[in-house]
């Protein structure tokens, strides 16, 4: 509904349009740039004119963009001001997006003969920007989650905020799911508090659980509206996904994650294309890739590239600065190119190893081609054979139009004892009132009274024992209402610690002689002694010394790096694509030229012992030297295998006195047991059972250990670790400098029922070792036939597993000698098998057909 | 004298003698050394007040962790019985405010030994200290203070520069450093406080439990002790 203004403001405004009148006018626009105005744009507008918010779901490159700010356009033409005054907020999770977007609204606020002013307030902003987004000093503002944080942490805000019609948030997608969604819930209902009438607008890719989205985005509005786009409305069909398949009478391997034995078939697809992408699954990977294949490049090395999250800003810039001038013949790319980074597409895109996840493959393939009506078209590099499966069964998921969900998360204690120092900084709060507030989120919809108390307790008296923390002093009551000190420190220190949400211990990279490299993380340099080599940011580099949060490092050459493994590298499969793998596997009448790529290695499986089944669990029961092999199947993805077979090791051991090690990857798990004992379904039944779950998971694993890695985070995001910017860290933090395990023990010993380390352990339990999906998988489990076989040798299945086993015991040089090794001797085992003569053997060095990942190119 | 205190056993804090310029050391497994001939209890790095100034500045840290130390250095100085007890540098961790809880507990700390004397060597953090003869009755000593054939330092001072310090006959005892060392070993504690002897340089763990550590990298004439729960374990050197 239009709002009516004053009549001394509108004589001197410029001319006011019916909504008839505005509507043509953006049509204009759009016929102008010869674009067609599509029937979920006009239903948007429509809508927004309307003061209804809502979520729009639709495909990269499908004119999201327009389908959203034509609504604030056709409201300022209906409603103009004689001066800027902030009306619109836009919310973007990326600073890196934000340039771009302010071109998109400025071009389109001039293609309808309007001069919005619209300015930028992100983490990179200066002091200028600064001060015209708190003075709302213009039409829209572009920000990010944490800036708009940070915003509300001034009183003077609230006034300039109140006036806002909409907010609208880009790739929601993105922020559901993370702690940073949660911070712009929490934000976006302090809005709505200042501002009943305030519109959301989120923009995001296609979800599989797209009300829950919605109804995350907008809890203030039962009838909010969810507009969907799907590719089949915007006439693009599932992208084609082509497979580069083994060279006839190659063998493929069986483990491995590199894939790079594949480069020789994949570099001759690079020159064919004027421009690709290539991305691979981890940063480690990526490393790798770019310089094998600047090692073979036929071209001027500028016009390859490295793009990842840890690099550097600028040089990342540079890279997306190339991509858009289309100087690059190609770049080396991980997920921090999934997302935004508008830059015109590319020809080609190029995936190396699993695909994970449906949405993640969808995402990356509309990187190429994304003009609507055309096919985008993804290159995909197995690296084992079980690849092959994933890809083909990524494509039938997909043309069914299947994704998957994100879950939103939910109490989020550290992140609200974040927001509620930044209200008290804003100008205070009223419990009661900021209790029903933060009530009126999704992530907190159904927190208990206590449970706010509690965080309240935490940032006024420090914890729940008073006399625990004397002379605490961060927050205080005034008149009733919770206020932050008046003392320019505190907020000061309470600004610098917003928006760290994101960031990880990393040590910062750079030369010696100046110039910053990026960021690689703590747990990897520590590792390193001065001398040594690593691979970072497509370089060869030699560690000098470590100082003040900083590798410093020189350019260094000959020597072969190690390459530095990135936490959160490892991705897990997602239940939707590994239930599709599973279903593929058993279907024989598969006619995919990646099935029929990998039959002789399901034949091989199938001989020693079976194919997995989708109503069934395959278990495998191979004898090995002085004990036993135990493998599982479920296909439920690495993290919830991890630890399930954590869980089966100590039930078993519990029940029998044994040795018991373990891996997991994103098929199934094994169990190398020792001594040797008859494993029979009653005692499977008994290991896979649900009763007692979380009681087994805890006495399973050093709960402590792995809470107080999960506590870094919480206790930066709470506040109780002082915000640490490498290499800036502000004088008056100097005596405030203590690690978070510090920090960890302290609390563990002195309040051990603080809410924070429950909170660790609670993040552990349902993130790291998702006991909700693990739960779920043994009630599946449960209703699941056991298909027991007892090969005697490792099968396809299991050998990836065993390798796994391996690798932690030996140093990682004499690992890859044993693997090729056994591989070898899973050759033969081959084909003697396929000359049909089968020999027992006791000791599992067999199987099939494997020349092992890195024995075929070396990269220096 | 190394494989003895490795295979000797672990019965209620078991030290590890050390001789060095014509003294028996003793290296403490809570993180102090007793010097039998000198009647001395020395220390390094107590950083009193330091969960005080955390909480003054807003991080929620609960207390206690002063009250512990305090109880620990009481239990030494029942067990060895020492004439002075010296701090080797950083006493207090911030400034001095005369509110402090901790300035109450460091007082009846004095108090209940009050026989004995104290003294501490200035360290960085003890800015607030600067100028001052004495603290609550503790002697304030400069850098380098000879306390028969060691000198007592906070900062360990550069081999080349101090020539006095790093003669055969003089042995430098200092703090600052924090040294710990990381064990990448599963089922170990990530990292164990240490002695650490480089050269004529003997560098103490520091004694505050809330207290970080500096990833010590020794090199191959040095000697390390490990505090490991009520054991000082010796490792490396030739000795």
């Amino acid at each position: 509904m239009p709002r009516t203004r004053a009549p001394s403001t509108r004589e001197r405004a410029p001319e006011a349009f019916s909504p008839h009148v505005a509507e043509a006018r953006l049509e204009a626009f759009f016929a102008s740039r010869g674009w067609h105005v599509q029937s979920f744009q006009r239903e948007l507008w429509r809508a927004w004119e309307a003061g209804e918010s809502g979520l729009l779901l639709a495909p990269t490159g499908s004119g999201k963009t327009l389908a959203v700010f034509g609504g604030a356009l056709i409201e300022a033409l209906r409603n103009p001001l004689p001066k800027p005054r902030l009306r619109w907020l836009w919310i973007t999770p990326l600073r890196a997006l934000a340039a771009d977007t302010r071109e998109a609204l400025g071009n389109a606020s001039k293609g309808v003969g309007l001069d919005l002013r619209i300015e930028l307030r992100t983490g990179d902003s200066g002091s200028g920007a600064r001060a015209r987004a708190r003075r709302g000093d213009c039409d829209v503002l572009i920000t990010t989650p944490e800036s708009l944080a940070l915003l509300l942490s001034y009183a003077d805000t609230a006034e300039v905020l109140a006036g806002l019609s909409a907010v609208v948030v880009d790739e929601w997608h993105e922020l559901l799911g993370s702690k940073r969604g949660v911070l712009l819930e929490l934000c976006l209902a302090r809005l709505q508090a200042l501002n009943p009438k305030l519109r959301r607008w989120g923009l995001s890719a296609t979800l599989g659980n797209a009300f829950e989205a919605l109804r995350t985005f907008c809890p203030q509005s039962p009838d909010a509206q969810l507009l969907r786009v799907s590719a089949q409305a915007l006439k693009q069909p599932p992208p084609q996904i082509d497979t580069v398949l083994p060279r006839e009478g190659r063998r493929f391997p069986f483990a491995g994650h590199l894939g790079l034995s594949q480069l020789d078939e994949v570099l001759p697809r690079i020159f064919a294309a004027r421009s690709s992408l290539l991305f691979t699954n981890t940063r480690a990977q990526a490393e790798l890739w770019h310089r094998a294949l600047s090692a073979v490049w036929l071209e001027e090395d500028s016009t390859l590239a490295l793009h990842h999250g840890s690099l550097d800003r600028s040089i990342r810039e540079q890279v997306e600065d190339g991509l858009r001038a289309q100087r690059l013949r190609c770049v080396v790319a991980t997920s921090s190119l999934d997302l935004g980074v508008d830059f015109p597409a590319v020809d080609q895109v190029i995936q190396v190893g699993s695909p994970k996840g449906l949405a993640r493959l969808l995402q990356r393939a509309g990187r190429a081609g994304h003009a609507p009506g055309l096919q985008s078209r993804l290159l995909c590099v197995p690296t084992h054979g079980l690849e092959l499966v994933e890809f083909a069964a990524a494509r039938r998921a997909l043309q069914r139009g299947e994704l998957e969900a994100r879950r939103p998360l939910r109490h989020c204690l550290d992140v609200l004892a974040q927001h509620l120092v930044t209200l008290a900084a804003g100008g205070g709060f009223a419990p009661d009132a900021a209790f029903a507030e933060v009530r009126s989120t999704a992530a907190f919809a159904d927190l208990e009274r206590s449970g706010f108390d509690a965080v309240l307790d935490f940032i006024e008296r420090g914890g729940s024992a008073l006399q625990q923390y004397p002379e605490f002093r961060r927050v205080e009551r005034e008149e009733g209402d919770l206020r932050v000190l008046r003392e320019p420190r505190q907020t000061l220190r309470h600004r610098l610690s917003i928006g760290t949400i994101t960031s990880d211990g990393a040590l910062r990279v750079k030369y010696v002689s100046g110039g910053d490299l990026g960021a690689v993380e703590e747990s990897f340099i520590g590792r390193l002694n001065p001398g040594e080599v690593f691979l970072f940011a497509g370089k060869l580099l030699e560690l000098v010394r470590l100082k003040d949060m900083t590798a410093f490092v020189r350019a260094a050459s000959g020597a072969r790096g190690s390459v530095p493994r990135w936490m959160g590298g490892r991705m897990p499969l997602s239940t939707l694509l590994g239930a599709e793998v599973r279903a593929l596997l058993a279907d024989e009448a598969d006619a995919s030229a990646e099935t029929q790529a990998a039959r002789p290695m399901l034949a091989l499986q199938s001989r020693l012992s079976a194919l997995p089944r989708p109503d069934a669990l395959l278990i495998e029961v191979i004898p090995e030297r002085g004990g036993l092999l135990l493998a599982l199947y479920p296909f439920a993805g690495r993290r919830v295998h991890e630890g399930l077979a954590a869980l089966l090791a100590a039930r078993y051991a519990q029940q029998r006195a044994a040795s018991v090690r373990f891996a997991a990857n994103d098929y199934g798990l094994l169990l190398g047991i020792a001594p040797r004992a008859d494993i029979d379904e009653a005692l499977l039944r008994a290991l896979l059972s649900r009763e007692h779950l979380e009681r087994d998971v805890r006495a399973s694993l050093n709960l402590a250990e792995l809470a107080k890695r999960q506590f870094r985070d919480i206790a930066r995001i709470a506040g109780l670790l002082p915000p640490n910017q490498p290499g800036r860290a502000a004088r008056s933090m100097r005596q405030l400098q203590a690690s978070s395990s510090l920090i960890y023990e302290v609390l563990r010993q002195f309040d051990p029922e603080h809410l924070l380390l429950q909170l660790a352990e609670r993040e552990v339990l349902e993130g790291e070792l998702a006991l909700p999906q693990l739960g779920a998988l043994l009630e599946r489990i449960a209703g699941e036939r056991l298909q027991l076989y007892r090969p005697d040798t490792l099968t396809p299945l299991s050998f990836p597993l065993w390798a796994e086993t391996q690798k932690g015991a030996l140093s990682s040089e004499d690992w890859r000698t044993r693997i090729e090794r056994a591989a070898d001797a899973l050759e033969a085992r081959a084909n003697r098998t396929a000359r049909g003569r089968r020999t027992r053997r006791t000791e599992p060095a067999a199987a099939a057909a494997a020349t092992t990942e890195e024995s075929g190119t070396d990269v220096r | 004298m190394c494989a003895d205190t490795a295979n000797a056993p672990r019965d209620a804090s078991h030290p590890a003698p050390l001789e060095l310029v014509g003294l028996t050391l003793q290296l403490l497994p809570e993180r102090a050394v007793f010097v039998p001939a000198l009647k001395s209890l020395l220390l390094a790095d107590l950083h009193l007040g330091k969960g005080d100034a955390f909480r003054r500045a807003g991080i929620a840290l609960p207390a206690g962790g002063t009250a512990q130390d305090l109880a620990r250095l009481s239990a030494l100085i029942e067990r060895h019985q020492p004439e002075r007890v010296i701090v080797l540098g950083d006493l207090i961790h911030g400034p001095l405010p005369s509110d402090a809880h901790w300035r109450q507990q460091w007082r009846d700390f004095l108090d209940r030994h009050a026989g004995l004397r104290f003294a501490a060597v200035l360290g960085n953090h003890d800015r607030a200290l600067r100028g001052a003869v004495d603290f609550e009755g503790m002697q304030l000593l400069a850098e380098g203070t000879p306390v028969g054939p060691l000198r007592l330092h906070h900062e360990p001072p550069d081999e080349g520069a101090g020539a006095a310090a790093s003669t055969p006959q003089a042995l430098v005892l200092c703090g600052h450093l924090h040294p710990v060392l990381r064990l990448r070993q599963p089922g170990l504690p990530p990292r164990l406080p240490a002695f650490w002897l480089h050269g004529q340089r003997l560098m103490l763990p520091a004694f505050g439990a809330f207290t970080g550590g500096y990833a010590l990298q020794p090199m191959s004439q040095d000697r390390l002790w490990l505090c490991a729960g009520d054991a000082v374990l010796p490792l490396g050197g030739s000795g």
